[in-house]
């Protein structure tokens, strides 16, 4: 399930080809549209919020973007020229380009083409070698980071000089020519399934699929650090202050990690998700017996999962505070559930709880 | 039966030498480990228990990671086997204590490799030595044997 939020609407894929809008009344939503128009499952949304804009890329190798005429989204059709479906979307900060990745081995960087009033894309290939999961565009709107099938975090130029001016450098380089790479992972394998700019876009944070998580500081040579966690892999992660993470996956809780940037540490800064206690109940002899020739164990443990999130959490998402003084973001998951967590609750509740 | 008759040597062709898309592992500059020394690994092994601890941690240097050659493979994993169904079950936790993460990920390695080809009182050994790697390591660890390409 995909989701994205605005402050009181909510744009969502129920795993199947349309997007509903739902919108907040009271303390419950109604859904007030659907969007009907894609040929195969919806994979990726993103709400601009400035030009109230929606953009949606699925598995028919299309992307659209809505426009709200009156009470109606009206799509319009963006040739993205892939021959395999697209995987993510993301509108850039200024919402004047936006990013799909897709199983072609290339991203689409699409951009409106005032003249002939249509979208048109570029292409960045090379040198890509497999599917692309994951985007994040840095805060100049001009650098593109992409997490891919191929092992790789890699931050891309998306420079499109048509629609802005040549960049300013940043620590990441200063050349920024179209489908540039200006950094390349190393040190993590497995497929990257999330990645993410700090607020200022000087560190690049990326989970993988071998479970570990990692955060690239740009430099003259970027400074690369990573963790190996001892849980399942995690699928999305998200900055929630400059030297904050909180990151997600099969495991189906949110965790806290703590990068030091002087100490050159990235280190697991606690579970977000503690679930209450529930009654032990004694097991009569019977019981016991009956485990013990059903399950091979007399352990009292049930077998379900006591986290809030009953299958792998696949978004996070920031709703209030920005990526570097977040207050509250949101989980989703394939067990079709959103969670909203709230940063100073979640401090108060956890003693050893510190978010720096 | 229908004989063959009609020429089918392209029945023998690799066709995915030839596609264009191939996934070609990039080669990594690091240099060839030639895996533990055996030598080393054996006179500690006659110390045992003085010297297991040692043993172990000499098995665990020099994996074969970035070898090509099978032998080479075959025979590190012949040797940290030896050392590993050396140690008495109590030995097994503390020398598991003593490894550091890139350590246990290593060790979990060489248990799953351990695996694939077992004799006879290997995988009861085996699976102790894996209990006491996934306490520390967690799935986390296992995952890395899993999703690694560097295999030893």
């Amino acid at each position: 399930m995909h989701f994205v939020q605005m402050k009181t609407k909510i744009a969502l894929c129920p795993n199947n080809h349309d997007v509903h809008i739902y919108k907040k009344e009271g303390n419950g939503w109604t859904k007030t549209q659907v969007l009907k128009e894609h040929n195969g499952q919806v994979t990726g949304i993103d709400w601009a919020p400035e030009s109230n804009r929606i953009v949606t890329c699925g598995t028919d190798r299309n992307a659209y973007v809505w426009t709200l005429k009156g009470d109606v989204w009206k799509p319009t059709l963006v040739i993205l020229r892939i021959n395999r479906a697209a995987r993510c979307v993301k509108w850039s900060p200024k919402e004047n380009k936006f990013a799909v990745g897709s199983g072609s081995r290339l991203i689409s960087v699409c951009y409106f083409e005032q003249e002939n009033d249509w979208w048109v894309c570029k292409h960045i290939k090379k040198p890509i070698r497999s599917t692309i999961l994951c985007l994040d565009w840095h805060p100049n709107n001009i650098l593109l980071a992409a997490g891919s099938c191929d092992f790789k975090c890699r931050i891309f130029s998306a420079y499109i000089k048509e629609v802005e001016e040549k960049p300013a450098p940043t620590p990441w380089g200063s050349k920024m020519p179209f489908g540039e790479v200006m950094f390349e992972s190393t040190g993590t394998a497995g497929w990257v399934h999330g990645v993410c700019f700090s607020e200022s876009g000087n560190r690049v944070a990326w989970a993988s699929h071998d479970s570990t998580v990692a955060v690239a500081e740009g430099g003259k040579t970027a400074v690369i650090t990573s963790l190996s966690s001892e849980t399942l892999p995690l699928l999305c992660v998200t900055f929630i202050t400059e030297n904050s993470l909180v990151a997600a996956g099969h495991d189906c809780y949110p965790a806290l990690f703590v990068y030091d940037g002087e100490k050159g540490t990235l280190t697991f800064g606690g579970k977000l998700d503690v679930p209450k206690q529930s009654a032990q109940k004694g097991l009569t002899a019977r019981e016991r017996f009956q485990n013990l020739d059903k399950k091979a164990t007399s352990d009292t443990k049930e077998a379900v999962l006591e986290s809030l999130h009953k299958n792998s959490i696949s978004q996070i998402s920031i709703l209030q505070g920005g990526k570097a003084k977040c207050a509250k973001f949101c989980t989703t998951g394939m067990d079709g559930g959103m969670a909203i967590w709230d940063v100073k609750t979640l401090e108060s509740a956890m003693k050893d709880l510190k978010i720096v | 039966m229908a004989k063959n008759t009609l020429p089918s040597r392209f029945r023998k062709v690799d066709v995915d030498e030839f596609d264009e898309n191939k996934f070609v592992e990039e080669h990594d500059e690091a240099t060839e480990q030639p895996g533990p020394d055996t030598g080393e690994v054996d006179n500690l092994i006659r110390q045992y228990p003085m010297a297991a601890v040692v043993a172990f941690h000499v098995a665990l240097r020099n994996p074969p990671i970035n070898s090509k050659n099978p032998v080479i493979k075959e025979k590190a994993q012949a040797v940290v086997l030896r050392v590993l169904t050396s140690f008495k079950s109590s030995d097994i936790e503390p020398a598991v204590k003593s490894l550091d993460s890139n350590g246990i990920d290593l060790l979990m390695k060489y248990v799953y490799k351990g695996f694939e080809k077992p004799s006879e009182n290997s995988s009861a050994v085996l699976l102790q030595w894996h209990e006491k790697a996934f306490a520390v390591g967690g799935l986390g660890s296992i995952v890395r044997v899993m999703t690694s390409r560097k295999t030893i």
